[in-house]
Parts: C-alpha cells; structure tokens; sequence
C-alpha cells in the first residue's frame, strides 16, 4: 500500500484553538489510520445525483452535503451511488454545523435494504473550497465510518457549481490524514485535506447512456430529445466508423505524398491493424455469408408466421359459433 | 361518475438524466433477476415528467407474510425522506428490468393496474439491460388501455366476456414516446467529461455475431408458445364440452316436446325426469383466458424484437459483404 507523498503546496486548515498544542514547535504528518485508500472511481452517476440535489436546495443555503455509498476494494474506492442529508449552518463562521443524524441512519438503513452490497465511503459537498465546516462534517462521517468496522478513512468529494470565472468544472477528491505538531501530543493541530486521485468509470450500459446524453447536451430550447432508434444508432456507428477510416486513408495519403512527416509509431500501429483483418479466401466466405443469411431469414420468416398465426387464433376464437351462441344463450336452465 | 382513468391522458414521459443512469445501474447490478423500483416527478398537463426514482428492495422468500406491509412501509419512509431534501414526492409509476422484453406476467399487470386505479397517470417503464449489446438504450414507457382496464375491472376472465369488450392481445398496453432532459448545471458537466477522454466507444453494435441472441431470444420464444399451446390445449376441452353439452341439451328438449306432444295427444308417455339433473344441464365453467392473453402478448414481444434484430443484421451482413466486393444478389 503506498501512501501519498506530502506536498508542501496542498491547503492546511487549522480550526479553534482547543486543538493547539503548547510545546513542541516540530510538525508532523500523522497518518492517523491503519490503511488510506489509493484512488477514487467515480460513476457519472453520483455527480448527477449531487448536482440534481444542490439544484432542488433550499433558497438560503449556498451549499449542500450528503453521502457517499460504494464499495472499496483494498485502496481503490469505486463511488456507485448518493443520498442527500439536509444540513445548517448554524454558525456564520462556519464552526458550528448542524446534520440530522437520524435522517442519516434511516436513509442508510433504507439503501442498504436495496443494496445490500454498498457501503459508507464518504461524503460530499458542493461550492468550491474545503473550510472548517466540512473538517467537522468530515469527523462525522468519520466516526459513522468507524461504527461500521471500517479502517478507511471516509472519501470527501467536492463538486463546484459556482462555475463564475473557471474555465472548468474540476470535481475533486480530498481523503484527511490529521496534523500534529508533535508524536506525543494526543489532539491534533489541525487537518489536512490531501487530494486523492480519481477518475470516472462506468459499466457498459452507463456508458452507453451517458454518451447519448452527451451527444444532445447542445440541445438549445427545450433539452429534451428522443431517444434514438435501433437504425438512427446504427447509421451513426456506421458514419462514425467512416468518419475514421477516411481520416486515416487521408493521413497516409499525405505521408506517402511527403506532406506530412510520418511518424513510424502510428505506421507500425496501423500495420497491426491492418493485420487484423481476416484474410478469408472467397469461397469459406461465401459458405459463412449464405449460412448467416439463411439463419436470418429462417428466424424472420419463422417470426411473421407465429403472428399471423396469434392473430388469426385471436380472431377464429372469438368469432367461434359455439361462444357465440352461449353469450347469447346463457339462461339455459330457464328452458327446462 | 366516470372512472378516474378517463381524465386527460400523458402524451410523453419526461426523464430526467440521473433516473436512466439510476434504472440502468439497478438493473445491471441485478441483472439475473427482474427488479422493481418507485419513479418519482410531476405530471404537468399532457408532460410526466419523471425526475427522480428509488429502487424498492428484492422481496426474498422467506418474508411472504410482512412482504406487502414491509414494501409500503420502505416506499413510504423513502419517499418521506426524499421530501426533506426537496425531491419531488409524487409517485408516477414504476419501473422494471426485463432481460430480452420478459415482463409480461399477471403480477405486473395487476399491479399495474392498481397504480393506474389510483393514480390516473401512472407509467410503467420497461427497461432491457440485454439489449444495450446490440447499442440501443431500450428503455420504454407503457400504460394500460382505457379498454383493457375496464374489462379488468369487471371480475370476469372468459373468452366469452373478452369478446364482448372486443379485446385483442394487442390491447393491453399502449406505448408512449419517451423524451429525456437534463437540467443546464447538469450540461455545464456532461461538457466537462467529454473532454476527460472518455471515447464513445459504439462500435460494439457493428458486431457481426448473431448467434447468441438469436439463440435466446428462440428459446424463450419456445418456451411461452408451449405455454401458449399448453393453455389452448385446455380452452379446447372447454369448448368441446360445450359443444357437446349444447347438442344434448337440443336433443333432450326435443324429446321433451315430442313427449309433450305425444302426451296431447293421449298416449303413454315414461316418466318426465328431472332434466336438471342431467349432466348435459351442468353449467360448464369457461376458463379463465387471462394468462393466455398475456402470453399471447408476449410471443408477439419476441417475434417483434425477433425481427428488428434481424434487419438490423441484415444492414451489417450486406455491409460487409459489399465491403469485400462480393455480390451476393
């Protein structure tokens, strides 16, 4: 298990004096737990959930918190999923902040009822930058962690939405190691929010969808759009897929035309690919094409057949004589 | 008084982005199984609109008792909770996962049903975690007929009285188009991944095996038809019977009337007997006809899917076969 190196330029956070110690001037990094997680995996997902919350916040409330659930797998943290927690400011200095514990528990016993798998790995915040309210939040989190057997320290992921001058949305991931000014001192100086590396994964079907919503993100008016059909997919692939091949046709054009320097790196990479390609002499091809085909249309025809065969059963039955008769026949007993 | 199911019909569904991408990650996570959950949002005029959804915890076997009591007791505390973070608390529908399109059985009608009975624009959203292999998001939005939901109601399940209400299996549920939105904070991000060099990778669609889905797609097609067969079987019996019952019924009155005749005319007739009792008099119990109209409606999902599947690999097969150079016409 490798832990990060301390780096002189990350932000320390020094809360109230009740945590200064008197003698020692020397300053340690105390990595306070028995393991510290590596990396963060984050599904699109939870951003999504964090953002729709911070979107549905109250009026007054320039921020807003919730957990983390996931799953750790020995350092590497794979965030899957989200719930908010309504929280105060009690404080305007931030050194106060209020979290309804029980509201806590009862949404973490909830997802765990659905989820059984996932488990606390921390928490986030939305707004820009970690100040004194979230140490506190963040020692939360922390000892509920703890309740839980867990020696990883909780995950704070941080999702800004001021978005004012920055060019970019970065979301970031801090893991907290306290400070102490000396070994022997009990309570530490203050804590110190190391950023931790992440990056975003999805499975396949996530992926998939979080492509489409990004294809149509430009949308102006009204940012709706349909979902696309089996063909309109199939076309773009297809484009795409054109799109490609003809810039690299176009590359090794220029290159052997001298235009542009080649560069035997992507000449070597595009022999591979090339290399790829199955070499199937006409007749094997022939055989596989017409056997494939036949297995299509067999498929189709046995297809429309099974439903003109529903739909005419449909229709024989319920223009059946005998039905018919004892609908309107029903009171036969009468007749005796 | 009109039923509640008249009122203004949903003419789209609205997803919010962060429903799919839950659906979807429910579904996979437990894609053996058909799971369940609660859709959340607003209806506004001819607009559902579905911005938030929970999944509903698997009911295991052994809690068959508390089982109705402990759902609604979960959807209840959930949907409490969410409302204190100003979540949208209105329940709109449900949602379901059903690998290659199996979702048609009683249980999921019927509680459907009881949705729509008590909210009148409730959706049920199917959604296919097997079909994201071929590159489609098959995620679609159902409702139950006006038609089908009166037939329902009334408590009987005979052919006969399906042909009164001119039911077809094609009835059942209508579809209704599905559009998705994102809020812009939700934009200003999906611009932010795009860049962290997460390639669309969409090519899997263009793969040319056909062999597995055909397969199980086939198979399942197999099974319901035996069903199928299996209940026309017994809805034969019935209506032998019936036939057979009628026509003894008609000889019987006939005798009855020419020994009423015969009688009048003065001469000896057998006893009269209690024609009441004779078993051609039995009423004969029509079946029930509701599963078979399910599954009827289910054979008729496969062959559908059956055959969007198939032009589609046509499209790649002819592709490919142009791009060789064969000709294969």
């Amino acid at each position: 298990m490798s832990h990060k190196p301390f780096t002189p330029t990350t932000t320390l956070l020094n809360t109230a004096s009740p945590y200064a110690s008197t003698n020692d001037t020397s300053l340690f990094l105390n990595i306070g737990y028995s393991a510290s997680p590596v990396s963060c995996k984050v599904h699109p997902m939870v951003v999504f959930s964090v953002l729709d919350h911070y979107v549905r916040r109250e009026e007054n409330q320039p921020r807003v918190i919730g957990a983390l659930l996931g799953l750790n797998y020995d350092g590497v943290i794979e965030i899957k999923n989200s719930f908010p927690i309504p929280h105060h400011d009690i404080d305007e200095n931030h050194e106060v902040v209020a979290i309804d514990k029980d509201f806590h528990k009862n949404m973490l016993e909830l997802h765990q009822r659905a989820n059984p798998s996932e488990i606390i790995v921390g928490w986030y915040a939305t707004g820009s930058d970690v100040n004194e309210s979230s140490v506190l939040i963040h020692d939360f989190f922390w000892r509920e962690m703890q309740l839980t057997n867990q020696h990883y320290p909780p995950v704070h992921l941080l999702v800004p939405t001021e978005l004012k001058d920055q060019e970019e949305m970065t979301i970031r991931a801090y893991v907290s190691s306290p400070l102490n000014l000396s070994q022997a001192s009990e309570k530490p100086l203050g804590v110190y929010f190391q950023p931790l590396q992440f990056e975003f994964v999805t499975f396949e079907a996530e992926r998939f969808a979080v492509d489409q919503l990004i294809k149509h993100k430009s949308e102006e008016e009204s940012q709706t759009w349909e979902l696309p059909s089996d063909l309109a997919t199939l076309e773009s692939s297809i484009r795409r897929l054109l799109k490609l091949i003809t810039d690299v046709s176009n590359y090794v054009d220029n290159v052997v035309a001298g235009t542009t320097p080649g560069d035997t790196q992507i000449g070597r990479h595009l022999m591979e690919t090339l290399a790829l390609i199955l070499k199937v002499d006409s007749n094997t091809f022939e055989k596989l094409f017409n056997s494939n085909l036949q297995d299509l249309l067999m498929t189709s025809y046995l297809s429309n057949i099974t439903r003109t065969q529903l739909i005419l059963s449909e229709r024989l039955l319920s223009s059946n004589p005998i039905l018919l008769s004892s609908i309107n026949n029903q009171p036969t007993k009468e007749n005796i | 008084m009109a039923d509640a199911w008249d009122a203004e019909q949903i003419e789209v569904v609205q997803i919010d982005g962060l429903v799919v991408l839950k659906i979807i990650k429910h579904c996979k996570e437990n894609s053996h199984e058909s799971v369940t959950g609660q859709l959340l949002g607003l209806d506004i005029g001819s607009t559902l609109e579905v911005t938030n959804c929970f999944p509903l915890p698997r009911r295991s076997d052994d809690e068959e008792e508390d089982d109705g009591d402990s759902a609604a007791e979960y959807q209840t505390n959930m949907m409490r909770h969410l409302r204190t973070v100003n979540v949208d608390s209105n329940d709109v529908g449900w949602y379901i996962s059903a690998n290659l399109g199996t979702f048609l059985n009683s249980n999921t009608v019927i509680e459907q049903y009881n949705h729509q009975v008590a909210i009148s624009t409730s959706v049920l959203v199917v959604y296919d975690p097997l079909k994201v292999k071929q590159g489609t998001l098959a995620l679609k939005a159902y409702r139950l007929t006006t038609n089908f939901m009166k037939w329902f109601k009334g408590t009987s399940r005979t052919q006969e009285s399906i042909t009164k209400a001119a039911l077809s299996f094609t009835d059942i549920f209508e579809e209704i188009p599905i559009k998705i939105h994102n809020s812009s904070i939700v934009n200003a991000f999906l611009f932010e991944i795009e860049d962290s060099g997460r390639i669309a990778l969409d090519y899997e669609r263009l793969d040319l095996s056909i062999g597995p889905y055909l397969e199980k797609n086939m198979e399942l097609l197999i099974e319901y038809l035996d069903d199928l067969s299996g209940d026309q079987h017994k809805f034969f019996a019935y209506l032998r019977n019936l036939r057979w019952q009628q026509s003894q019924q008609a000889t019987l009155l006939e005798k009855r009337s020419a020994d009423q005749a015969r009688k009048l005319a003065g001469e000896e007739v057998p006893e009269e007997e209690d024609l009441s009792q004779n078993p051609a008099f039995k009423t004969v119990t029509s079946p029930s006809r509701f599963e078979s109209l399910l599954m009827t409606k289910q054979v008729n999902n496969y062959c559908e899917q059956l055959n969007q599947f198939v032009g589609q690999s046509f499209t790649k097969l002819f592709l490919l076969g142009e791009l060789s150079g064969k000709r294969t016409v």
